[in-house]
């Protein structure tokens, strides 16, 4: 049983009211909705970087990564680390996004697709980011019982986080968030190493764990037969590549940034600062087998289990308010991307006159919304790696048609629709019809519904009427302006009205 | 006159083919490419020590 002292409660309190002030101050600073949800555009490296390892890293993270590596050894940390070889694409990728010049991941299907692929994207970025605070929840909410032996009920913890982030980023937008994940990634790198030399001093360190583990060789492999093999890794991969562009708050972490260069080195740095957290809760894992040998316990209660068993009083406050904050970091993302999605997206099909305050009302109801379904899916998941695999499946559903229209200017908004119906088909019977579950029906799967969506998808386009040329120069010249050099797009839109204006 | 107003005559593309859209990537593009690609393979071989040395 895990007892707070009055301090780790001060500790907590006084976190609690730091997030909440800087919404506050935050407040003052937004004037429009690009300040809302792109905070103005104004990031330097250093908080971009914060922000994409805020945003991409949260305890569920951690809980699914030690389950993983408890149960399988060192390859489980290919659950983590199935974007490792990605990321030097994401620094070509990155510019893109903040080229795009939206709002929203929605905006930029719709201007390569037109508008019917927009609201598409809108409903199903809106089932992801449902999917993702779901994930995230669920995956703290069991790490708190674990560490508390109870003591908290996870019902209140998720209250309290929801509660917290709801305030934090209704107030204060993007502005709020971004800093807050500058203080709440500190203290998530603070709770990825602070077990590590209780860990390792308790099993014995090297020696302790050979002579504790008789089968330390197939332990400490970077790939587990029957389960994580070269063709799983390769994969998922891919799957994570495919999925994602098409994450909704992707457009905030390529695009907030003051350059190019600040947006790619953000995105990329934060995202290789998540790997090398991703080493240490491997490693938990790996050493908590030797800790807990012969002993029986949850592979999702492990690392909540040794933070319980083995941290001083005063460092366990720190560990709850590490992993309070990497949840609510994310929390605050996903609400205000959803509500943009919302409110940009899904609501202007109803309501043709732009009116920014009721939109801006609008979203903040409509995040209350989207917490409470989230927490509902949170209770329906039975454990932390099974939901990470769910979420695995969502993104590439819809990011396929995002690829097949990158580079293709035959892909139309009917090889996109199709894709995406074909990719969804495919992932539900894979998984309900020939029973491809667990890590061992991963690959194949994955395999399955990507095939299925670009396959259907490039003939569908091939046999279509493709879209209207003056979409796709638009889409494509604007994709590849850099930013700063807009006069190209005034330029090229002017040319278009002469040539209108010429054949009337 | 239409020409002008063409997107593919705006940035050098790397496949010479109306129907590819694949742009010339930039200096900064590659050398950063690599510079991350040299980290992440930096992040993998230092795992790959890091088992090496539990089981040997």
């Amino acid at each position: 049983m895990v007892h707070l002292h009055w301090l780790d409660i001060t500790v907590l309190a006084g976190y609690f009211v730091a997030v909440i002030g800087i919404g506050l101050l935050a407040r003052r600073r937004i004037k429009n909705l690009e300040d809302y949800y792109m905070g103005g555009r104004r990031f330097g490296k250093g908080l971009m970087i914060m922000f994409a390892f805020g945003a991409g890293t949260h305890a569920d993270s951690a809980v699914a990564l030690t389950a993983q590596t408890y149960k399988l050894g060192m390859a489980g940390i290919w659950y983590q680390w199935s974007q490792l070889f990605n990321t030097p694409f994401y620094w070509l990728l990155s510019p893109i996004f903040g080229r795009a010049r939206c709002l929203t991941t929605a905006d930029l299907y719709e201007l390569r697709y037109g508008p019917s692929l927009g609201i598409l994207y809108a409903v199903w970025g809106v089932v992801i980011n449902v999917g993702f605070l779901g994930v995230t929840l669920y995956g703290s909410a069991r790490l708190v019982e674990a560490l508390t032996s109870g003591a908290i009920p996870s019902h209140w913890t998720v209250v309290g986080m929801t509660l917290a982030f709801l305030l934090y980023s209704l107030i204060g937008g993007l502005i709020a968030t971004v800093w807050n994940e500058f203080l709440q990634g500190m203290l998530t790198i603070v709770m990825s190493v602070l077990l590590i030399p209780f860990v390792w001093s308790a099993v014995g360190g090297v020696n302790g764990i050979r002579t504790t583990l008789p089968h330390a060789d197939a332990l400490f492999r970077l790939v587990a037969p029957g389960e994580i093999g070269f063709y799983w890794i390769v994969v998922v991969t891919i799957n994570q590549l495919l999925g994602f562009v098409s994450q909704p708050h992707i457009m905030s972490n390529n695009a907030a940034g003051r350059t190019e260069l600040d947006n790619r080195i953000g995105f990329c740095a934060g995202m290789t600062l998540k790997r090398l957290c991703s080493i240490g809760w491997a490693l938990v894992g790996v050493l908590a087998i030797a800790y807990y040998n012969g002993n029986e316990i949850h592979p999702d209660h492990v690392f909540g289990a040794l933070v319980r068993d083995l941290l001083p009083v005063g460092f366990a406050g720190l560990m709850i308010a590490c992993i309070l904050a990497s949840v609510m970091d994310n929390g605050a993302v996903f609400v205000l991307t959803t509500a943009a999605l919302f409110t940009r997206n899904l609501m202007r099909i109803f309501k043709a006159k732009e009116n920014p305050q009721l939109e801006l009302r609008v979203s903040r109801i409509f995040s209350i919304g989207y917490v409470c379904a989230s927490i509902a899916l949170a209770l329906s998941f039975t454990s932390v790696p099974s939901a990470v695999r769910f979420m695995w499946g969502l993104n590439p559903m819809i990011g396929i048609a995002f690829w097949l229209g990158l580079w293709w200017r035959k892909a139309n908004r009917y090889g996109a629709w199709a894709s995406f119906i074909a990719a969804t088909t495919a992932w539900v019977l894979g998984v309900h019809k020939f029973g491809w579950t667990g890590d061992a029906g991963l690959p194949y799967v994955i395999t399955f519904y990507s095939l299925a969506g670009f396959g259907v998808g490039a003939v569908v386009s091939l046999l279509t009427k493709p879209e209207p040329k003056e979409r796709l120069d638009r889409f494509f010249l604007t994709i590849n302006t850099p930013i700063g050099q807009e006069e190209r797009l005034e330029r090229f839109e002017s040319g278009l009205k002469v040539l209108e204006g010429a054949a009337r | 006159m239409k020409q002008r107003f063409d997107s593919q005559d705006w940035y050098p593309r790397l496949v010479n083919c109306r129907n590819w859209e694949i742009p010339v990537p930039g200096p900064q593009a590659v050398i950063g490419f690599f510079v991350v690609l040299g980290v992440s393979l930096m992040l993998y071989f230092f795992v790959l020590w890091l088992c090496s040395l539990f089981r040997s």
